[in-house]
């Protein structure tokens, strides 16, 4: 178990690698990659488990796959040589998660809404069986347009998944825009209760909020859980905490020395 | 493999089928999934779900959900089989196919009813004159058309022992039953039910027993055709197609289907890629949408009945 402190830490540590791994390659999905990191901390440090008993993770929101692979990288899944070949040809790093292809990934994931419904179909194939295992899966608020989103939702109340957490990172951006001019804007908490489910909102960018949200969320025995992550597109650098869209970004001069900077920021703090 | 022609005049359910066999395999203890999309009442599997609550799952009306979740639900050990009208599993959730059960390399069996005409009373919404095209060209689905109720059943047993992706696309109407029970076949392997010299009528599916009754009217008029009941339209049986094409002076292939993407063009293929000097007259449906009707009225529609093979056959022979 690690505390509050190394939790940060280890965020740190994953917001550096993913930094490192942006750079190399010029571009990529920063501001969806960057917002989940502290999410991916907590996780990855005190939730998950890959011992005898298997917790799952499904990144349904598949294209934050770098910070995924540098938390991976960090707990030793997936080889530090191999984490700056980023869609690099022949990589095993491809920029959505493939779990045939990547140490570590469970679920293949990329075409947005089908990771939530790979989650429920794994969580009800566990409570069934009677197999212990929790599963958690990080949706994004862009991807909550997917009609499927909604299916699996439902899917996730009827059957009362109290082993699945769902994350929803709600960072507000996509590709084209505000997600509430692209699409609208939507009350979650009251969305996710209409429907029965157990909803907890939390300030995604603060470890011990996330860590507390998530307690929330445990042990709830007959009912499907989602935490709503506040996050903000971009979090842990400045620059791209302002930018208007940094969704996809293939990086200016500019943009790669702010990248450059926090990094070096990071590694002195 | 191991298969004989059922001499007797019988019919077989196939839906009935699908419920019994699930019945046995349950009751062997093999863990397996059946899975629904609010179709459970037509499916034939419907007192599973009463008596055996452990093993089924109905997902409401969501079907992309339902493909995606029972593909993902296999790496928990279970088998799962869904079943809907053929077009709510194949065209309507074609990216959940592709991606969560083939490129994800989970496990997942599909019962996809009522395939083409077999719609009947429901129309051209729930017509499928596609679906093959769309399951041909996603990579490592197994597309079976079992042509009677002792091939789906085979097919139900060999995906429960060896997983994989299995389009099963029959009917839930009772079909004659053209093989005795016990019959065995083979992973990949069409079947040469009935011997001829001038022309081989390759079908799938119900569409195997016009095929057999054009046979008799061919030979009628002293033409001697083969029937090849195709059963796996991937992977298909390119051996025993090339061994056909040579013995035969033309080929007439038959299929509920559209024919893009349908097996008349894929034959056509393997004759050009051998470059035998055969001709190929293709029995099926020229492009169109379904409509409502009784069989008989679609088949004419359509032009899928045994005199159009016959016409076919004769075409073909002609220089």
């Amino acid at each position: 178990m690690k505390n509050y402190k190394e939790m940060e830490l280890f965020a740190k540590e994953i917001r550096i690698l993913t930094s490192q791994m942006f750079l190399h390659r010029g571009d990529g999905h920063i501001g969806g990659a960057f917002s989940i990191i502290e999410s991916l901390s907590v996780l990855f440090s005190n939730y998950i488990n890959q011992g005898k008993v298997k917790d799952y993770f499904v990144l349904s929101k598949g294209h934050a796959g770098p910070s995924y692979y540098a938390t991976l990288a960090l707990l030793g899944h997936i080889p530090m040589d191999q984490i700056c070949t980023l869609n690099e040809n022949g990589t095993i790093l491809p920029s959505h998660p493939d779990r045939h292809k990547t140490p570590g990934v469970d679920c293949t994931t990329g075409s947005l809404g089908q990771g939530i419904s790979q989650a429920v179909g794994i969580a009800y194939g566990l409570k069934i069986q009677k197999k212990s295992g929790m599963v958690f899966c990080i949706i994004g608020d862009g991807e909550f347009q997917e009609g499927e989103v909604f299916e699996a939702l439902q899917f996730a109340s009827g059957k009362k998944l109290d082993n699945l957490i769902v994350f929803l990172d709600y960072n507000k951006k996509q590709v084209d825009g505000l997600v509430k001019d692209v699409s609208c804007a939507t009350n979650f908490t009251l969305f996710f209760e209409s429907l029965g489910i157990h909803s907890v909102t939390c300030n995604g960018n603060d470890i011990q909020e996330v860590d507390t949200a998530i307690k929330q969320c445990m042990n709830n025995d007959d009912v499907a859980n989602v935490v709503i992550l506040d996050t903000v597109k971009g979090f842990g650098n400045k620059f791209f905490e302002k930018q208007f869209n940094p969704h996809h970004v293939t990086f200016s001069k500019e943009e790669m020395h702010a990248l450059t900077e926090s990094v070096k920021e990071m590694k002195k703090g | 493999m191991s298969w004989k022609l059922n001499k007797a005049n019988e019919v077989e359910e196939i839906r009935k089928i699908y419920g019994l066999t699930l019945e046995s395999l349950i009751k062997e203890g093999k863990p397996i999934m059946v899975c629904d999309a609010d179709l459970a009442g037509s499916s034939g599997a419907s007192f599973i779900y009463t008596k055996y609550p452990n093993n089924s799952v109905n997902f409401g009306i969501c079907e992309a959900n339902m493909i995606a979740a029972a593909a993902a639900m296999s790496m928990t050990g279970l088998k799962p089989y869904v079943h809907s009208f053929a077009p709510f599993v194949s065209r309507r959730v074609a990216d959940q196919l592709y991606v969560s059960a083939g490129f994800a390399k989970n496990d997942i069996h599909i019962y996809a009813t009522d395939p083409g005409y077999w719609s009947q009373y429901n129309g051209a919404t729930h017509t499928t004159f596609e679906d093959l095209a769309i399951m041909r060209s996603i990579p490592g689905v197994n597309i079976v058309a079992p042509s009677d109720a002792v091939q789906f059943k085979w097919v139900l047993e060999y995906y429960e022992e060896h997983g994989g992706i299995f389009y099963n696309r029959c009917t839930r109407k009772p079909i004659p039953k053209l093989y005795e029970d016990g019959s065995t076949f083979e992973f990949g392997k069409a079947l040469w039910t009935h011997k001829g010299t001038d022309v081989a009528l390759i079908a799938i599916g119900a569409s195997v027993n016009d095929a057999i009754q054009a046979r008799e009217e061919l030979s009628k008029l002293g033409i001697s055709a083969s029937v090849i009941d195709l059963f796996f339209v991937k992977p298909i049986d390119e051996e025993l197609i090339k061994q056909v094409i040579r013995e035969h002076k033309s080929v007439v292939t038959i299929e509920n289907h559209n024919r893009f993407g349908g097996i008349g063009e894929h034959i056509g293929s393997i004759i050009a890629n051998e470059g035998v000097q055969v001709k190929l007259r293709q029995v099926c449906v020229n492009d169109r949408y379904g409509e409502v009707g009784d069989f008989k009225y679609l088949k004419e529609t359509f032009k899928l009945t045994k005199e159009d093979i016959v016409i076919a056959a004769i075409n073909s022979l002609n220089k």
